[in-house]
């Protein structure tokens, strides 16, 4: 047993117990095994989002960060501060974390297993501190465990007093280094996290869940987590997929398409409440998932008192954004005039297009045919000469909602064998037939 | 809460301005008068008419153009026909401020219409809502002057039977003798007892009266077009 929930320790179940003792307390215990691989994942996640508080951070599998907040706390005013942000921000995503602060990366990490509150700052206190931990916080094999019991050492201290070469015989090179990365005498250099160019996260729900509020009450814990990592790569978003896992049937999906880039968790909640509060669920929810593609950069907002277009324009695109939520996308467009003697044609529809928004395509090749000519295909192979390879990922084009002239399109660069480059693209729909639109000169 | 916030809210008055904003110009000097000055802001305007089509929109066409020009939204929601975007560019309205929304319900309809007038970003919210009871549109005059904006409702005209909270009501009809002209009766003003019908020229030689600007740019255009014609 790691953990035990209030009502099943009414029951007397302790962390620590054998499942079958635990199951003899209480023979309805539901017992949820461990997922080693969701709680790497998690880890990852976390590591992304605590990107906002520093530029280095180290996930150690299996439950440790380590962030080097020394850089940042100019930025979040002291240390006091930082910690605390820190700590509400995991209770916000549902975490609980022991933090502890030390100049090593592995005296803190130490220190924070240990579970010790501890703020060391000062290299001269370290050894001190470092000294009266227990063995167990160390990643010690058992044989190494023993051998040192044997020699009737119980404190890290005690290690620190024995002769280093003795010590590195008995126990390994590896134990005495690291005693000494611990103390600040040899450098501890790990590769920084980089985090994945995507969101994807997953939030499995403690039970069915089927009403509108807990939904977003739980929904609230992605979006934090989501608008945490955006802030971390000063970034935004302008595409989610919002994803409802059903017991059996297939899942939901929102697809949530925005006006302007943001990463105001307030204003992703309103659209998807607005969303939610407009579906039909064919089965309570058991997990949600958010992805995001797209991870745009989108500058920090400047503190610019007499600003008032740029604010307007923003509060516009809040204001069409919420409008599309309820509505629908297809409700709410703008008109345009076109020049031209037919009247049925000197007009037009578009979706609405604030002064930040900025469509983002893919290539573009410099020629393109007057009409997509179909493509000699060999099986599912596009051909021209011979074979096409194609280069990267597809640009999807799926758009034209308001003028009757609708495409699903996925767009690729594709070379053949004598090197030229085409741009074709693959019908999204049956019977996904391949064309040629384009070449590049 | 920075100044844009607090810029945003109605209750703020900001000094400096030629002049307080008490009435919105309609671009008519015969209704500004009957209206004691222009639209009122952050009102409610019910327009009743019996019958589409009499030159009810190119009555507000010069409020529009001014509106949009100044970058503020105008929002039209469930208009009777689709509004047509060569004639209101002709008008003078800025088109990129232009945004249509077409609600499938009622109350989806009146959801929009206090959602924009609301945002505080729409200068003008042109809807169409013939069964709106006044509880309503008591909400949606709280809505308009929350967001300083004026919500510009188009009911038939038996609607005047009904009390509103509205601060104007404008009960429209063609006038007699001639064509282009509308006759207004004010049922409902600001600061005012209601008037008798105000006859009113609706062309767009008088919807540019506000916009000196494209006027005098195409005098001068004919001006530079006629000047080799003199020197040949």
């Amino acid at each position: 047993m790691l953990r035990a929930n209030s009502a099943a320790a009414r029951h007397g179940i302790e962390p620590g117990m054998r499942a079958s003792a635990a199951l003899a307390l209480a023979n309805d215990l539901k017992v949820v095994a461990r997922d080693p691989k969701l709680e790497r994942h998690a880890l990852h996640r976390l590591a992304a989002w605590a990107g906002q508080f520093s530029s280095l951070v180290h996930p150690v599998a299996p439950h440790t960060l380590l962030l080097e907040v020394g850089g940042s706390l100019r930025l979040f005013r002291d240390l006091e501060n930082l910690l605390t942000q820190v700590e509400l921000g995991l209770a916000e995503l549902g975490f609980e974390a022991q933090c502890a602060v030390a100049p090593t990366k592995l005296a803190a990490s130490w220190l924070a297993r240990a579970g010790q509150d501890a703020q060391i700052t000062d290299s001269a206190r370290l050894a001190g501190a470092v000294g009266e931990l227990p063995l167990s916080v160390l990643d010690l094999a058992p044989t190494q465990l023993a051998r040192l019991k044997g020699m009737g050492i119980t404190q890290v201290g005690d290690c620190l007093r024995l002769p280093r070469d003795g010590l590195a015989r008995r126990l390994g090179l590896t134990f005495v280094q690291q005693l000494d990365q611990a103390l600040g005498r040899m450098p501890d250099l790990r590769a920084p996290f980089v985090p994945p160019a995507t969101f994807d996260s997953r939030l499995e729900l403690p039970g069915t869940v089927e009403n509108v509020e807990s939904l977003v009450f739980a929904l609230n814990r992605l979006v934090a987590e989501l608008c945490g990592e955006l802030r971390a790569r000063t970034a935004g978003v302008r595409a989610l997929m919002l994803t409802l896992v059903h017991p059996k049937a297939a899942a939901s999906r929102i697809e949530l398409r925005l006006t302007a880039l943001t990463r105001d968790p307030k204003h992703l909640i309103e659209l998807f409440r607005e969303r939610l509060a407009r579906i039909e669920l064919a089965e309570p929810v058991e997990a949600l998932a958010l992805r995001a593609a797209e991870l745009p950069p989108l500058g920090t907002p400047t503190i610019d008192l007499f600003a008032p277009r740029q604010a307007s324009e923003e509060f516009a695109a809040a204001l069409i954004e919420r409008l599309r939520a309820r509505l629908g996308e297809k409700a709410v467009r703008t008109v345009h005039a076109i020049p031209e003697h037919r009247p049925e044609r000197a007009h037009g529809y578009s979706a609405p297009v604030t002064a930040q928004a900025v469509i983002n395509s893919g290539e573009r090749p410099f020629w393109i045919l007057p009409e997509p000519v179909p493509l000699k295909q060999i099986g599912d192979q596009p051909w021209i000469g011979s074979a096409l390879d194609l280069d990267g990922r597809a640009e999807r084009i799926e758009s034209g909602w308001w003028d009757e002239a609708e495409i699903g399109r996925d767009y690729f660069v594709a070379r053949n064998r004598a090197g030229e480059c085409y741009w074709i693209f693959r019908e999204t729909r049956l019977p996904r037939r391949w064309w040629l639109h384009g070449i590049f000169g | 809460m920075n100044l844009d916030d607090l810029m945003q809210r109605a209750n703020v008055w900001r000094g400096g301005r030629a002049s307080p904003p008490s009435g919105l110009a309609s671009g008519y000097p015969a209704l500004d008068a009957a209206l004691n000055g222009g639209w009122p802001q952050g009102s409610l305007i019910e327009i009743l008419i019996d019958r589409a089509g009499i030159g009810e929109l190119r009555l507000l066409l010069p409020t529009l153009a001014r509106l949009t020009h100044e970058e503020r939204w105008v929002t039209f929601v469930a208009p009777p026909y689709i509004p047509y975007a060569p004639a209101l560019k002709r008008g003078g309205v800025n088109l990129d401020h232009v945004l249509l929304v077409h609600p499938r319900e009622r109350t989806d309809a009146l959801w929009a219409v206090e959602q924009t007038l609301r945002s505080g970003t729409c200068g003008a919210v042109l809807a169409w809502l013939n069964d709106a009871d006044s509880q309503s549109l008591r909400r949606l005059q709280l809505a308009a002057e929350a967001g300083n904006s004026l919500g510009i409702l188009f009911r038939r005209a038996n609607a005047a039977e009904h009390s509103s909270p509205a601060a104007v009501r404008l009960k429209l009809m063609p006038a007699h003798d001639a064509a282009r002209r509308l006759s207004i009766e004010v049922i409902k003003r600001r600061g005012g007892w209601p008037t008798g019908p105000v006859a009113l020229e609706v062309n767009h030689a008088l919807a540019r009266s506000l916009f000196p600007q494209p006027a005098t740019r195409g005098l001068h255009a004919r001006q530079r077009a006629h000047a080799p014609a003199h020197r040949l």
